[in-house]
């Protein structure tokens, strides 16, 4: 996987929000292009954190972040190219309530990315069909299940053909019954050779899935391995004290 | 707890109902009683409030003083405005009213008045550079401020073409005048000439020779019996010169004299009668300018607003904290004060700095009406987009929408309909305070109304048919509201 291009690369990334606490306390981490990087880890140790600062949804202070080449910085010409190189799917699915299933897919490429609109619906319908919601298209996302709705985001982000896809807790807040449908996306997308960059809880998919698990904790990387090393012979304590806690 | 409320609600509205019907069936006053005299002071130098300590003073009020003194009696003034004079006479509220009111057949007919007690005359002020205007007739095409249901008022009524600007008093149809938002102002002479002596008006001229020869005499309800001790005591003060001595002391001149009846009641005119389909027409024209009025103003209001939330939410800190001061400013202020301040005020300003300044009442009302309802609806709207999920800014934010893209897409079309409801109040409070522009002579519902009740002196029919027609326009505005709000809606499950 070492030999494939590097799609980010983060360096001791240190960040303080507002209120005066240390949210991340010199993070690093590389993803490779088509790897699938689990992020786990307690809450509070600044997972969501750490990749919201790959797409500039938080700043961070000290450190440097490389996104498919491209340096993040206050430029705003760089923010914007970098979002259009990367997804982000979000725990409570962020969908626009006012927009119908389709609406919500063409928003972006057609006021961003500047395609015709009949264009962008046919692939918007074709993503839609991918994810098993195309006959929702019509229907506004208060009309469907967590499942669904957590489907649509994934497919809204798709149909800005980013580059990388982040996931910050995509199945958290899913009925349990609706999160293998999800994850079922999420695998295929992974098996078509999406860089992904996901942040859960679910061991069994970062089993089956992952290439790499990190683990992280107060701030920092503590351990990073294939699934199968870190979930049968974790070398750092953190990191065995963590899987007691959710085993 | 229904019924009981239900009950305790009827109770109160007993109470009340038992206290208007006492007041309005209280039997005249006893012989001890003093007089209660109704008065508009606003109009020197024969009623007004002296500076220092509030006391009214002038002409009439010594002279009914004189008058209730001959008789052994005393007087206690109730002020009103000059238009509610007869109202208040008809609805038995006060004794009488001595408020230089002009003897007419018209009036006559809604109430009785004393013999005449002082000659006067209408007479045209114009600015010192103004038209010539030897008669009324010469007023036609003209802008004309008038005293709202004064004896200039019915006159000027009657030339086709003059454009009326009736005002709540005489100082504020002067400084119209001054701030040349009208040509003319027709009043009784006597009392233009002191106020414009007394103010130092000295850019102002009186354009001819008085116009009409009217007398003023003292009203009272139709029957009162008290009109026979008032006329016996204006006799005396007549004969014995202490008229005169007062008139002297007040104009610097012996009055003209003064005949025992004015000669308006010899060979009475029919009154004009309250024509429900003249009123109708009258308060429709009044409404559809009430409507222009709140349009106008919600339109310029909600642009302000947008402005005023933009610089709340992504201004600067200076252009926040000026945004704020605004708002608060705005906020802290009556409506009336802004509503003065921009129309009688700004026009004054600007003259005193050489830049004369012509601000139509429409413009005047407008600003001041958009202003006033922008720093309420810019607090709503602000309130309205910080309401907005923080998902859904970053969610914006992760599909690559820039700044303005992720307003009009995204978060405006949200939190507008989250702030339909409070705007749609806002915009039923609009319609309502447009009446406030009513003391700036602008002929809305509400002027309109009063202009009726100023010819005809039938206060609660005409007050009532006003409420209505306000009723109306605030029903039917909810009605288009929940409307649209049911449109906006359409995706909430």
């Amino acid at each position: 996987m070492t030999g494939s291009p590097l799609m980010i690369e983060a360096r001791a990334v240190e960040k303080w929000y507002p209120n005066g606490f240390h949210a991340l306390r010199g993070a690093d981490l590389t993803v490779h292009q088509g790897e699938v990087v689990v992020i786990m880890g307690p809450s509070g140790s600044g997972k969501s954190t750490f990749i919201r600062t790959f797409n500039a949804l938080e700043d961070f202070q000290k450190g440097s972040i490389t996104v498919d080449g491209i340096a993040l910085s206050n430029d705003v010409r760089h923010i914007d190219a970098i979002r259009r190189e990367v997804g982000m799917v979000f725990q409570q699915f962020n969908l626009f309530p006012h927009l119908t299933v389709l609406e919500n897919l063409t928003l972006a490429p057609v006021l961003v990315r500047k395609r015709p609109k009949a264009e962008v619906e046919r692939q918007a319908l074709e993503l839609l069909e991918r994810v098993g919601i195309h006959e929702q298209a019509r229907k506004y996302p208060g009309q469907l299940s967590g499942g669904q709705q957590q489907r649509v985001a994934i497919a809204r982000s798709l149909c800005m053909e980013p580059r990388i896809m982040l996931f910050d807790e995509p199945t958290s807040a899913l009925d349990p019954e609706l999160v293998h449908e999800v994850l079922e996306v999420m695998q295929e997308l992974a098996e078509g050779g999406m860089t992904m960059v996901v942040v859960t809880h679910e061991v069994r998919f970062a089993r089956q899935v992952a290439s790499r698990v990190v683990l992280m904790a107060e701030g920092q990387v503590v351990e990073q391995a294939p699934p199968e090393q870190f979930f049968t012979n974790p070398q750092h304590e953190r990191s065995r004290q963590f899987l007691r806690q959710i085993g | 707890m229904r019924s009981s409320l239900k009950r305790a609600g009827a109770a109160v509205l007993g109470v009340l109902l038992s206290l208007v019907l006492g007041l309005a069936l209280m039997p005249g006053a006893p012989a001890s009683q003093p007089w209660v005299v109704a008065t508009d002071p606003t109009y020197a130098p024969f009623e007004m409030v002296r500076a220092g300590d509030g006391a009214l003073e002038g002409f009439d009020v010594e002279l009914i003083r004189a008058v209730a003194s001959s008789q052994g009696r005393s007087v206690r003034f109730v002020t009103l405005p000059f238009d509610g004079l007869i109202p208040a006479l008809r609805a038995g509220r006060v004794d009488m009213a001595i408020s230089a009111m002009t003897i007419t057949a018209q009036r006559a007919e809604s109430v009785d008045f004393s013999r005449p007690y002082f000659p006067a005359g209408l007479g045209v002020v114009v600015q010192r550079d103004g038209p010539s205007i030897a008669s009324l007739d010469a007023l036609a095409g003209r802008r004309v401020a008038v005293q709202i249901g004064s004896t200039g008022a019915l006159a000027v009524g009657r030339i086709r073409g003059a454009q009326v600007s009736s005002y709540d008093s005489a100082p504020l149809a002067l400084q119209a005048l001054l701030n040349g938002q009208v040509e003319a102002y027709v009043n009784d002479l006597p009392a233009t000439l002191y106020a414009i002596r007394q103010r130092k008006l000295d850019t102002l001229r009186i354009s001819s020779q008085p116009l009409t020869f009217d007398y003023y005499g003292i009203a009272f309800p139709q029957g009162s019996a008290l009109r026979d001790p008032v006329n016996r005591g204006l006799t005396s003060l007549i004969n014995d010169g202490r008229l005169a001595a007062l008139h002297r002391r007040w104009f610097g001149r012996d009055p003209a004299p003064l005949p025992a009846v004015a000669p308006q009641l010899e060979g009475r005119s029919r009154a004009v009668g309250l024509d429900p389909l003249l009123l109708l027409r009258n308060l429709s024209r009044g409404a559809l300018v009430t409507l222009a009025l709140t349009f106008s103003a919600f339109v310029l209001g909600s642009v302000l607003a947008a402005l005023l939330t933009l610089a709340l939410m992504a201004g600067a800190p200076w252009q926040r904290q000026s945004a704020r001061a605004v708002i608060n400013g705005l906020r802290g202020t009556p409506l009336l004060v802004q509503l003065f301040l921009i129309y009688f005020g700004l026009p004054a300003l600007c003259q005193s700095l050489g830049m004369p300044l012509r601000l139509p009442p429409f413009v005047a009302a407008v600003a001041a009406l958009s202003c006033n309802h922008s720093a309420y609806m810019a607090e709503t709207l602000r309130a309205g987009i910080a309401s907005i999920d923080k998902g859904q800014w970053q969610a914006a934010d992760a599909l690559g929408l820039r700044r303005w893209p992720r307003l009009r897409h995204v978060v405006l079309p949200q939190a507008l309909q989250r702030v339909l409801p409070p705007l749609g109040n806002e915009f039923i409070t609009l319609i309502k305070d447009t009446s406030l522009a009513a003391v700036i002579g602008f002929d809305e519902l509400f002027r309109q109304g009063q202009l009726v009740v100023a010819t005809t002196y039938r206060a609660f029919e005409v007050y009532a048919a006003v409420g209505l027609m306000y009723l109306l326009l605030t029903a039917v505005a909810a009605r288009v509201l929940r409307l649209l709000e049911w449109r906006l809606t359409r995706w909430e499950v």
